[in-house]
C-alpha cells in the first residue's frame, strides 16, 4: 500500500503507528482478508490525518466498514478532550444525523411476500424521494424553531407517529443544546419543505424480514421474531443539515487560521471546543440533528400510512419502533479513559454508537442488554441488528460500524451495471426495488458494497457489538 | 489547450471530478457543467430562469468549492436545474478574500420532462486543488453524494 503502514495487533485490529504530526496512533478494525480493500484507497491515510487534530484522545479509530470519505474516513471515530480538543464539521459530515430507524411488526413474511410489489409501490407514493422532492408540510418561522429544538417530539405532537416511537430513539429523538437562531436563513429555507423526504443516493426505506436469530433474549426484547416483517428507514437532515455544515466550514476555515491549527486536509477544518466558533457549531449541529430526528419520525408515519393503504390499519398499528441510531454526529459523552471518568466530544462519521449494558443513555427496555446497533447492508443481501458491549466502551468510546461500506466507486459501479437489468436481477433474488433516480440502482447495486456479513462478523469477533438478528430484504424504495 | 474537458475519478465513497481548461473562467464553468450533468442530463434542461452567483474565497480552491456549492445550493433551494454558466467577475488581485461572480441559467424541475439521476449533498474541500498544467489550468473536487 502507499501511505501509512499497518501493524497487526490481533486478528481484527491493526495499528497505524504515530508518524510526522500524528498526535496519537490510528487503529483500524478489520480482518486480514478485508485489508486489501481498505488499503487500496486513501482511507488509511485519512485515519492518520484525523490523528493530527489537537486534543485527540487515545486513537484515531476506524470501523471495519471504513472507506475513503472526505476529511474523516467513512467509518471514522475520534474523541476529543473538552479543554484541549477541537470540533470538526468534517468529522460529522454534510448529512448531519444521517441515521437508521428499525420498525418491527406482527406481520408474517410468508403472508406479506405476495403483496411486496404493491407495498413498495405504496412506499413510492407515500414517501417523497429523489432530487427536488418536497415533503408533506412546509415549516417556517417559530414552528421551524420548535422542530430544531424538539426533534422527533415535534413530529409526534403533531400526529406523526406515537409517543412510544420517541422513547426508543437515540437521545430520545431530541438533542439538547440546539440553538435555532444559529442556522442561516438559507439553511432554514432549504429545510422548510424537506421534512418527511428521503433524499437520494444511499438513502432508502426497506421492507425486510427476520431471517435468523442469534441472541434470543435480546431479539425478544426488541420484538424481533423469525419470519416477521421489519422496516428500515435510512435518511438524515436533508438540505438543512447540508447547509449547516457548509456554513460552518466557512467559519471553521477561518477559525483554523485564527487558532493556528495545522490541517493535513482542509476538510478537517475545526475550532477548539471551548471557542465561540466551536460552541456555535455544536449548537447549530444539534439543531440539524433534531431536524433529522423529526424527518425520520415523519417518514415513519408515512411508512405506516403506506402499509395501512395496502394491508389495512391493523397492520400499521402493529408496527413499532425498535430503535433509531445516528451515524453522522458529534456528541459530548462521559467515558472511562485511562482509569478516570472524562467528558469527551466523540465524532462518529459513518459509525454507530454501540453503548454497552448499564449506560443511562440507553432506553430502559434495552439497558441491561446494551444498545441496539442497526447495520444496514446493501439492497440485495442482509442487514443486521447487534447490541453494544462493555468492550466497545473500553476500546472505541462505545462505537461500532454503520453499514457495509462501499467497495466500488460510483463510476466503477455504473460501468459494471452497463447492459444489465438490475431490477430484474434483484427480483430474481427475491427483492422488489423501486428508485426515483435513474442512476441510483446501478450505483447502489449489491456488488458496489462490501459484504456486510464480513463487516458484522469482524465487529462481532472484535467484541464491539454482538449479533442479535439478521434481516433479509424483500422490497426497497431508493431515493 | 483549446477545449475544456473533464473526467470522473474513482472515489470509493463519493464522486471525484478532474477538469482541464485554458483559462480560469473556463475551468470554473466546465466544473459547474460537469457537476450539473451528473445531476441531470443537460439536454433535458432549458434556459428559462437566471440566478446570480456571488462568492468569495481565501484562494482559488475556496473560490472553486464555493462557486460549485453555491450553484448546487441554488438548485436545492429553488428546485431548479441549470445548464448555462458564465463568469462575470473574477478578482484575484490584492489580499484575500478574492471575489467571484457569475450567472447561471436553467429552469424549475419538471417531473414530466426532467429525470434527475442523483442529488449532490455538497462539494467538499477534501483533495480539492486548482493548479496550472500544460499552459492551462487543472482543477479537482470531490462531491459528497
Amino acid at each position: 500500500m502507499s501511505g501509512p503502514q499497518l501493524k497487526q495487533i490481533d486478528r481484527t485490529l491493526w495499528e497505524l503507528p504515530r508518524t510526522g504530526g500524528m498526535r496519537v496512533p490510528g487503529r483500524i478494525y478489520a480482518t486480514k482478508r478485508m485489508l486489501p480493500d481498505l488499503t487500496r484507497d486513501n482511507a488509511a491515510q485519512q485515519v492518520a490525518n484525523v490523528a493530527h487534530l489537537p486534543g485527540i484522545v487515545g486513537y484515531s479509530l476506524a470501523m471495519p466498514d471504513i472507506h475513503w470519505g472526505y476529511g474523516f474516513p467513512i467509518g471514522g471515530v475520534a474523541a476529543f478532550d473538552l479543554d484541549e480538543g477541537v470540533i470538526s464539521p468534517g468529522g460529522v459530515g454534510y448529512d448531519i444525523n444521517c441515521g437508521v430507524r428499525l420498525l418491527n411488526s406482527e406481520l408474517l413474511a410468508d403472508e406479506v411476500r405476495p403483496r411486496i410489489e404493491p407495498l413498495v409501490e405504496a412506499l413510492f407514493q407515500h414517501v417523497p424521494s429523489g432530487v427536488g422532492s418536497r415533503g408533506p408540510l412546509k415549516v417556517t418561522g417559530d414552528e421551524l424553531d420548535r422542530v430544531l429544538v424538539e426533534g422527533a417530539g415535534w413530529a409526534v405532537a403533531r400526529g406523526y407517529g406515537r409517543p412510544a416511537d420517541q422513547q426508543h430513539l437515540e437521545e430520545n429523538g431530541c438533542m439538547s443544546g440546539a440553538d435555532p437562531g444559529l442556522p442561516s436563513q438559507r439553511a432554514r429555507q432549504r429545510g422548510a419543505d424537506q421534512l418527511g423526504t428521503l433524499g437520494s443516493g444511499n438513502h432508502f426505506v426497506e421492507i425486510g424480514c427476520v431471517d435468523e436469530v442469534y441472541d434470543e433474549k435480546a431479539a425478544a426484547a426488541m420484538g424481533l421474531q423469525t419470519g416477521r416483517i421489519t422496516l428500515m428507514i435510512h435518511t438524515g437532515s436533508r438540505g438543512f443539515g447540508h447547509q449547516v455544515c457548509d456554513d460552518s466550514l466557512q467559519v471553521m476555515l477561518r477559525a483554523a487560521r485564527t487558532y493556528g491549527i495545522a490541517l493535513p486536509d482542509r476538510q478537517l477544518c475545526c475550532a477548539p471546543l471551548r471557542s465561540p466558533e466551536g460552541k456555535d457549531y455544536l449548537a447549530a449541529m444539534a439543531a440539524a440533528v433534531n431536524f433529522a430526528f423529526a424527518n425520520r419520525q415523519i417518514i415513519t408515519h408515512l411508512v405506516r400510512e403506506a402499509f395501512a393503504s395496502v394491508l389495512g390499519d391493523e397492520a400499521a398499528r402493529g408496527m413499532h419502533t425498535v430503535y433509531e441510531v445516528a451515524h453522522n454526529i458529534a456528541k459530548l459523552e462521559t467515558h472511562e479513559f485511562e482509569g478516570r471518568s472524562r467528558r469527551l466530544c466523540v465524532h462518529r462519521k459513518g459509525a454507530t454508537r454501540a453503548f454497552g449494558p448499564g449506560r443511562p443513555e440507553v432506553p430502559a427496555r434495552y439497558r441491561e442488554l446494551g444498545q441496539p446497533v442497526l447495520i444496514p447492508g446493501d439492497m440485495g443481501r442482509f442487514s443486521y441488528v447487534l447490541r453494544g458491549t462493555v468492550r466497545a466502551m473500553r476500546e472505541t468510546f462505545g462505537s461500532a460500524c454503520h453499514g457495509a461500506g462501499r467497495l466500488m466507486s460510483r463510476k466503477a459501479a455504473l460501468k459494471a451495471a452497463r447492459g444489465r437489468q438490475l431490477i430484474d436481477e434483484m427480483r430474481q433474488r427475491g427483492v422488489v426495488v423501486m428508485a426515483r433516480g435513474r442512476g441510483t440502482i446501478a450505483e447502489e447495486m449489491p456488488e458496489a458494497y462490501k459484504d456486510v456479513s464480513q463487516v458484522v462478523e469482524t465487529v462481532h469477533e472484535a467484541g464491539l457489538a454482538t449479533k442479535v438478528v439478521r434481516l433479509r430484504p424483500l422490497g426497497v424504495l431508493k431515493g | 489547450m483549446k477545449t475544456a474537458r473533464g473526467e470522473w475519478l474513482d472515489h470509493t465513497g463519493d464522486a471525484g471530478l478532474r477538469v482541464w481548461a485554458a483559462t480560469l473562467p473556463d475551468l470554473l464553468v466546465t466544473c459547474a457543467a460537469y457537476m450539473m450533468r451528473s445531476i441531470c442530463p443537460a439536454g433535458e434542461i432549458r434556459s428559462r430562469t437566471t440566478r446570480q452567483v456571488v462568492v468569495e474565497g481565501h484562494d482559488l480552491v475556496e473560490l472553486l468549492v464555493r462557486w460549485l456549492n453555491e450553484i448546487n445550493t441554488l438548485g436545492s433551494l429553488h428546485h431548479e436545474l441549470y445548464m448555462d454558466f458564465r463568469i462575470t467577475l473574477l478578482d484575484l488581485a490584492g489580499a484575500p478574500p478574492h471575489h467571484l461572480q457569475g450567472v447561471v441559467r436553467g429552469e424549475p424541475i419538471d417531473p414530466e420532462r426532467h429525470h434527475p439521476e442523483r442529488e449532490i449533498k455538497a462539494v467538499t474541500y477534501h483533495a480539492a486543488n486548482v493548479r496550472r498544467e500544460g499552459g492551462g489550468w487543472r482543477a479537482q473536487v470531490i462531491f459528497d453524494i
